[in-house]
């Protein structure tokens, strides 16, 4: 998994385990992945070993480089 | 950085979204495959729009990539057969998955059978001869450019006897 994709994979996992205590963290991650990609967030494709691997989108790049954008621009107009 | 105490709405997964039986494996769904069918597509366009001369590999590295790890999981002929029925393409590529993918992401005004054929040859010659850690790009060029990769690949194909299509 990318460096970003299991970034926000991670934060989706340590708060849906708070509901769902029961989930083993293999699970947990399927759950996360089955809605990322329903959403066209998260992609597989093959890493340099040949693996499948998953990866964030370029949908999902997009929507991450856009809000860093609307973060930055709320900073710069902050009194 | 981005403030984690509250970042966009979209990125987070709440709960009450988790349905059906908890599975810990990811079903490769037909949502799935329209979207990698559109980022194909949006690839294609994107080389379409661009002057450089080798804008093509853009393209050509994304059916790769896509068709490959298909192959991997020994679903690739399904899968672009499952592709084709969704664009509802009736073509004669139906048992050969690069080109049927080509076939549902590439202008068929611009994108004639013969070319389709060459460009197919072309990703099945990569798929067996290319490194994993090597970018297709490279590989062409490494190969003197795709007329070149294509020509190879029926010489080694007729030396080793392989079939037009391969089963994947």
């Amino acid at each position: 998994m990318d460096t970003k994709l299991r970034f926000w994979v991670g934060i989706a996992c340590q708060n849906l385990r708070l509901t769902h205590p029961g989930l083993s963290k293999r699970q947990l991650v399927a759950q996360v992945l089955r809605h990322y990609q329903h959403r066209g967030h998260a992609m597989r494709c093959l890493d340099i070993s040949g693996r499948v691997a998953w990866k964030a989108s370029p949908i999902f790049l997009e929507m991450l480089a856009d809000a860093k954008q609307d973060a930055q621009d709320e900073l710069e107009h902050c009194p | 950085m981005t403030d984690l105490a509250a970042p966009p709405g979209h990125f987070w997964l709440a709960s009450t979204e988790l349905k059906g039986p908890l599975r810990d494996d990811v079903p490769y769904t037909r949502q799935a495959l329209r979207y990698d069918l559109r980022r194909l597509e949006v690839a294609w366009e994107d080389c379409q729009a661009s002057r450089q001369r080798d804008a093509i590999y853009g393209y050509l590295a994304s059916v790769f990539d896509l068709v490959a790890w298909w192959a991997t999981e020994r679903r690739a002929l399904e899968r672009a057969r499952q592709a084709l029925r969704l664009r509802s393409i009736h073509c004669r590529d139906h048992d050969e998955p690069f080109a049927a993918i080509i076939a549902c992401t590439a202008d068929a005004g611009k994108v004639d059978r013969r070319t389709r054929s060459k460009w197919s040859r072309l990703l099945r010659y990569a798929l067996k001869y290319k490194p994993a850690d090597e970018s297709l790009a490279s590989f062409i060029k490494a190969a003197g450019g795709i007329n070149q990769a294509v020509s190879r690949f029926a010489h080694q194909a007729r030396s080793e006897g392989i079939g037009k299509g391969r089963a994947l």
